[in-house]
């Protein structure tokens, strides 16, 4: 009878391991697939800003990147490039902008969303007073500096967003360290453009 | 050795069927683990990114009054409608009757639709055995004699336009237990398409999604207090910055067919003569059942249940016998003005010789036919929810599936923001038809109307010229800012040509015909999946390319001519050129001469004349009654659409306003009043308003996202000057939660595999006992 329980055991457990292997390999593939891409996408970011056009980072892409965000702080560097379209497909690899508002960079308020336990997990460092670095597509670069951070429920209403000035919006799921993946809180850094710019 | 190994074999083999039967347990247990962490975040980051999904209804503006219960004392509405069909001309007899089922006095109001092309020019007010006639009005003045009968207790009625296709009631003083009936006429033009003669009867409008910002009453003047004395404030909609009467278009809605009783809520009935003039071969209703009667060339047709309720648009089609197709038809009225001069209005329909590559025997290619570039706008908002997103996606399917190789296209799906399917046009080929398709299977309903910025980026992209520009643009047109989206079509559309497909029950057909007229190309009506192939293919031809292009029309000499359209569009297969004009004869010989009409086709210029009819033959059967009110109709529409070129409002406005006054018809500027003479309501007795509300159109949800979430970003913004709506992104995978699910697997691993190792002695001596 114990012999039995013994071997019920170990297969159980076999299975266990195997799920857990699996589900670790899951983990590293999605963080792999986010750090890695960011690898072949600054190829893909020099290239637009030589050609000046749209360049896939790799050919069967379905999203390209619009813009660069570079964050530095005593403790962290965050180099991110931005990719079009803030849906399943491109947050994968990157941070995205959100169809519809206008390009980073840009004048109009735009909004980019990242994934909170990968590219925009360092979100949570931010205070307001903070600058970030943006370049656009014509290889300007802007400083950002946040002038509110506010968290959002998204059953309260659609983002709503006023258009008439140069303002940024990272968006990501909040809490930062929740289980869930879908949430209905969103971590919301507003930033506004200071008024100098360089190549 | 021997004697332990048999026992332990033994006891492996007894194992054997516990194991066996749990295993499943485990390991479906285990899968469900799986799942749970594994492909939750993968699902998470496809579902639609919706934001406010929540169903609550509890806004105020919403007036989804009765989940099956009675809409809170409204007048009780049934509906009339007698259409005769002669010829080309449609006379309609709308009859609406309320029924005040309460004790208390009663103004009704009803938001109403009616074809967009219709003329109404005549309204009676039947009270008992009274009669009132409408008169036709300038707005105010209508409104001020409508107030103050009101007040003064009078029965009184007021009609008026606020879309071409959408019309309100207002009855003030409906006694208790009182029934008004109030008659409109109106004719219009049959529409003749391939072939095929048809008619749209609208019955219920889909609710229009309202963009902008809830505009606020100007600082100092406080709003009026004297509700009662207008007649705003009935809509779900307050007014934006976009639509300045979005109240007055958004009338409440109720998803509840029936009443307490079992009765149709708010019935029609329609009932049909129909003298085609033609042998026909065929007679349909695609969504309604319908009873034909046939007495010789003219045909009675009704609905075979009587009544029906009002969700859906009422389609007649018919068919002529298939030679009998007529190929120029005109049609005369002659009407002798007050100063004693002679008018003759003039109907001309002409269907230009199809070229010959219709022949079915396969697809030619013009040698000068220019490779396409497809931009495919679909609309996935909220009001595309329920059976018209399958038909949407059924008809961009099979579009998809038609292209040619040489061909590019492109996909823009859209509901509050949108998103493309590729950056740029992507060629044809086989590897991108089938992502796209796989792009468009996973689109979904839901979110508003934001058609403007969409519109914009796809006229705005620059074409290769070797390429013919195309937009095929999938949408109910459910919105409130058609002037707007008239304005960048007409602005920006270049050699571009927009061809709109309507999908659903009750579509904006005035959003769909004013958009392919200045969008230069054809719309068509999608009301069901069966109609999808056809009514596509349809589509597939027309766009080839247009069959007759840079019409010319020469009038006889000696006739001063005044006809609408004023530029004739491009006519694509199937179309026929229809042609309203108001001619001028001083001469004795009155209208005769000859029509020249000209212009290139594919590949040859074409010309034909039409001989016009002597004074004499206007007795003939050819003269037919309600042209003048036709022509006077497109004559404002023509008006009308120079507002979209750039001219002011003020310029236009008494234009319109002559002309239709002279030919006592409905406009934005004038309105139908009925007033009756008897003081009714004794000073007493309080008057309450009630709103009859619309039938949800078939096919649609009632929970409707646009609806609830523009309800609350109303009530939310009014302080904010300027802002748009987004959908919040998914932005997380949930890391976190896979890498818990793993850590708790392998703790359990570790916790079975110590559990599985202490026993081990005792194991080992049981073969011994």
């Amino acid at each position: 009878m114990t012999l039995n329980k013994q071997v019920c055991f170990k297969v159980i457990a076999t299975l266990l391991l195997m799920a857990a292997g699996s589900l670790y390999g899951h983990t590293g593939y999605l963080y792999g697939k986010a750090v890695l891409a960011q690898w072949l996408i600054a190829d893909a970011w020099q290239q637009t800003l030589v050609q000046q056009d749209l360049v896939r980072p790799w050919p069967w892409a379905d999203t390209w990147p619009v813009a660069r965000l570079k964050y530095q702080s005593d403790d962290t560097t965050e180099d991110l490039y931005i990719l079009e379209g803030a849906a399943g497909n491109s947050l994968a690899f990157g941070p995205g902008h959100l169809a519809g508002t206008p390009l980073p960079g840009t004048p109009g308020n735009s909004v980019i969303g990242g994934h909170r336990d990968t590219h925009f997990a360092f979100l949570e460092k931010l205070q307001i007073g903070n600058q970030l670095q943006l370049q656009d597509q014509r290889g300007q670069w802007h400083t950002y500096e946040i002038h509110q951070i506010q968290i959002q429920d998204i059953r309260q209403g659609p983002l709503r967003l006023e258009s008439d000035r140069n303002a940024l919006q990272l968006i990501t799921c909040y809490p930062f360290d929740s289980f869930n993946a879908g949430g209905p809180l969103r971590y919301q850094v507003s930033l506004h453009r200071l008024n100098n710019s360089s190549r | 050795m021997s004697g332990r190994a048999g026992p332990h074999t033994q006891l492996m083999k007894d194992s054997y069927p516990l194991q066996r039967s749990r295993l499943p347990i485990w390991i479906s247990a285990l899968w469900c683990v799986f799942c749970l962490a594994g492909f939750q975040p993968a699902s998470a980051n496809l579902t639609p990114i919706e934001s406010t999904t929540t169903e609550q209804t509890n806004s105020g503006q919403m007036e989804f009054r009765g989940d099956g219960g009675e809409v809170l004392g409204a007048p009780l509405l049934s509906t009339r409608v007698q259409l005769t069909i002669t010829g080309m001309i449609a006379t309609t007899t709308y009859v609406q009757t309320f029924h005040n089922t309460s004790d208390t006095w009663v103004e009704g109001r009803y938001v109403f639709p009616l074809p967009e092309t219709a003329a109404v020019n005549g309204m009676t007010m039947r009270i008992g055995d009274r009669l009132i006639k409408g008169e036709i009005k300038e707005k105010q003045a209508a409104k001020r004699m409508y107030q103050q009968a009101k007040q003064s207790g009078k029965r009184a009625s007021l009609v008026e336009q606020q879309r071409p296709n959408v019309f309100s009631q207002t009855v003030a003083n409906i006694a208790p237990h009182e029934k008004i009936e109030v008659t409109l006429s109106y004719r219009q033009t049959v529409d003749f398409n391939h072939g095929r003669f048809s008619l749209r009867l609208p019955l219920t409008i889909t609710p229009r999604y309202i963009p902008g910002v809830v505009s606020t009453p100007t600082d100092g003047a406080p709003e009026e207090t004297t509700l009662s004395l207008d007649t705003q404030g009935w809509g779900w909609a307050k007014p934006t910055d976009q639509v300045p009467d979005a109240d007055k278009i958004t009338p409440p809605m109720t998803t509840s067919k029936t009443t307490d009783e079992g009765a149709i809520r708010n019935p029609v009935s329609i009932e049909i003569d129909l003298n085609a003039g033609l042998p026909l071969a065929r007679i349909d209703s695609p969504y309604h059942d319908i009873v034909i009667q046939k007495n010789g060339t003219e045909h009675q047709i009704s609905l075979s249940a009587g009544q029906a309720p009002m969700d859906r648009d009422f389609v007649l089609a018919w068919q002529s016998v298939q030679q009998k197709t007529p190929q120029a038809a005109l049609f005369t009225e002659q009407v002798i003005s007050d100063e004693g001069g002679n008018s003759d209005y003039l109907l001309l329909m002409l269907l230009p010789p199809q070229t010959p590559h219709h022949s079915k025997s396969g697809p030619l290619h013009a040698p000068e036919q220019l490779a396409r570039e497809v931009q495919f706008i679909i609309d996935t908002s909220g009001s595309m929810g329920g059976t018209s997103i399958e038909q949407a996606k059924a008809s961009l399917q099979l579009a998809l599936s038609t292209l040619s190789s040489q061909d590019r296209f492109n996909i823009v799906e859209f509901n509050t923001s949108f998103q493309h399917f590729s950056p740029t046009s992507e060629p044809a080929t086989a590897d991108n038809i089938r992502k796209a398709q796989a792009f468009v299977q996973n689109l979904e309903a839901g979110g508003g109307t934001e058609m403007y910025a969409p519109l914009n980026a796809v006229l705005s992209q620059t074409t290769d010229e070797t390429y013919l520009k195309q937009i095929v643009f999938i949408t109910d047109g459910s919105v409130g800012n058609e002037s707007a989206l008239f304005h960048l079509i007409e602005t920006r559309l270049d050699h571009a040509r927009l061809f709109m497909v309507g999908i659903g029950s009750a579509p904006n057909s005035y959003f769909m015909r004013k958009s392919a007229q200045f969008g230069r190309g054809t719309f068509t009506h999608i009301g069901d999946l069966r109609e999808v192939s056809e009514k596509m293919s349809t589509l597939f031809e027309q766009l080839e390319s247009p069959v007759l292009r840079d019409i010319h029309i020469e009038w006889p000499e000696g006739l001063s001519v005044e006809a609408y359209p004023r530029k004739h569009p491009d006519l694509y297969r199937g179309q026929p050129l229809l042609l309203k004009a108001k001619a001028d004869t001083d001469t004795p010989n009155g209208l005769q001469g000859e029509v020249k009409l000209s212009g290139k086709m594919i590949s040859h210029q074409w010309s034909q004349s039409i001989t016009l009819p002597t004074k004499q033959s206007h007795t003939d059967k050819r003269s037919a009654k309600g042209i003048a009110s036709l022509w006077a109709r497109d004559k404002i529409s023509d008006l009308l659409d120079q507002k979209h070129a750039g001219i002011s409002e003020a310029d236009i406005k008494p234009q319109v306003l002559k002309v239709a006054l002279a030919h006592q018809l409905m406009s934005p500027y004038t309105s139908f009043v009925a007033v009756d003479q008897i003081i009714a309501r004794p000073e007493n007795g309080t008057l309450k308003q009630q709103e009859v509300p619309n039938l949800l159109a078939k096919g649609q949800k009632p929970s409707r996202h646009s609806l609830s979430a523009q309800a609350k970003t109303k009530t939310l913004n009014t302080h904010i000057q300027r802002t748009s709506a987004h959908s919040y992104p998914q932005t997380a995978l949930g890391l976190n939660g896979i890498l818990l699910m793993a850590s708790v697997c392998l703790l359990m691993a570790l916790l079975l595999l110590m559990l599985a190792r202490k026993p081990q002695p005792s194991s080992t001596l049981e073969p011994c006992l």
